[in-house]
């Protein structure tokens, strides 16, 4: 029954102590969420953690939640928020996370069995350079690009998302995408 | 290369680039857009730019992300919604049982709280009127009070008992018995009677009265004196 029922009604359910009416609201949108957070984040383990975090926060603000918007905006803005959270928390801790990066690497990448080892090497190390590019964007320009390319949303959405306007989340897309570019010069990107 | 400024350049297509790129154009926009890119290069590079950046990401999230499972969250029971506390409050009060249960404590505690306030008596009022008994019992001995005095043959100890009592229980609220003092009764003055005209010292002895015809005005200067000797007699008093 559940599975039939809107975003919005389902959280109408979820305010009035229904656990699985939330339940269900967690299943339709946890692979959006741990992608967008996987995009803000670079990590499999802290994108995992974030995603959980935002879940809950989402829970324990449900009633809160205006109608105003769509849940699925106030979701992500929940994700990106607590993706900001963690971000911070690295700065703070910024010489930790430098120390196991390259263990990190090793966990998040998973290369293809196809190929050899020279190319997966290759692929490995771009894509090590395009996560710390995005990594390195500005948190503003970071989110845009990742809510386009990991949630797959149009600016329309964007815009709704992160309440601007629509000129304001093209602009940021653009600039995001100009800085990648001067990044990744460095190293060839090959095109699939 | 024309393309390194990281801003949108205002060729007139400038707005369409990212939409051209990531294919949210109509049909005919995007013919319009394709034939402006034959003829603007500086158009053509930013296509070029935005779509290898655009692609190097796609490239990251199919590699990185996409062999991911979706791990499995749970919102557990512990976390529940936060509640404030107004609304605990007024949930609880909406059960009936704990409201009537809740009324009866308060009417307790308000009961105490007077209880106690009052010196441990629960009528202070006629606590009071005992108190001031004994001068009352002095005016007018034959007056009972009936609240505390049911019978006549209540003598004077069983009267002061009590105030001793509650000297001891609540001193702040129980009006203390003053000494009574036998004020000096001075009978009314009748000011054409002359047979009362004296003058007293502020010793008590009486003062040799002054002829009448001696000055015009005599009755004033009597009636003067005397109200002087009467404040030094009230001075002595106090």
């Amino acid at each position: 029954m559940l599975i039939n029922l809107s975003d919005e009604q389902l959280v109408e359910l979820a305010v009035r102590d229904d656990p699985d009416a939330f339940g269900e609201i967690v299943r339709r949108w946890e692979r959006k969420i741990f992608a967008l957070c996987f995009g803000m984040l670079g990590r499999e383990d802290e994108a995992r953690d974030a995603a959980q975090e935002a879940f809950i926060n989402a829970y324990r603000s449900i009633s809160r939640f205006r109608g105003d918007a769509k849940v699925s905006s106030w979701l992500h803005r929940i994700a990106v928020n607590q993706c900001l959270t963690v971000k911070r928390r690295q700065r703070s801790r910024s010489e930790e996370y430098l120390n196991d990066d390259d263990e990190a690497e090793s966990r998040t990448f998973v290369a293809s069995p196809a190929g050899s080892p020279k190319n997966i090497a290759e692929k490995g190390e771009r894509l090590k350079l395009v996560r710390q590019a995005v990594g390195a964007l500005p948190q503003e320009l970071r989110e845009v690009i990742v809510l386009k390319e990991f949630e797959e949303m149009t600016f329309q959405q964007i815009a709704e998302t992160l309440e601007l306007p629509l000129s304001t989340v093209k602009s940021r897309l653009y600039t995001a995408l100009k800085q990648l570019k001067m990044k990744l010069e460095r190293v060839p990107v090959e095109i699939v | 290369m024309a393309h390194d400024k990281t801003k949108m350049r205002d060729c007139g297509y400038a707005g369409q680039i990212l939409d051209f790129v990531y294919d949210e154009l109509t049909a005919s926009a995007k013919t319009a857009f394709e034939g402006h890119l034959s003829m603007c290069s500086s158009c053509t590079a930013d296509v070029a730019d935005l779509s290898s950046s655009r692609l190097a990401v796609r490239e990251w999230r199919a590699e990185a992300f996409e062999p991911l499972a979706t791990p499995k969250f749970v919102v557990a029971a512990a976390s529940q919604p936060a509640v404030s506390v107004v609304t605990s409050i007024l949930a609880f009060f909406r059960q009936p049982l704990y409201a009537a249960s809740a009324a009866t404590l308060l009417i307790a505690a308000a009961a105490g709280i007077y209880f106690l306030a009052n010196g441990g008596r629960l009528a202070p009022q006629v606590e009071r009127a005992v108190v001031n008994a004994p001068a009352a019992s002095e005016k007018q001995p034959a007056t009972p009070l009936p609240a505390v005095e049911p019978s006549e043959q209540r003598t004077q100890t069983d009267v002061e008992a009590p105030v001793v009592a509650a000297k001891q229980d609540l001193p702040q609220t129980v009006r203390r018995p003053r000494p009574q003092v036998a004020k000096q009764v001075r009978p009314i003055r009748n000011q054409n009677d002359r047979s009362q005209d004296h003058a007293v010292a502020s010793n008590g002895t009486a003062v040799k009265p002054i002829p009448e015809d001696l000055f015009g005005e005599v009755s004033e200067t009597r009636d003067r004196s005397l109200r002087l000797t009467d404040l030094f007699a009230e001075g002595d008093e106090d």
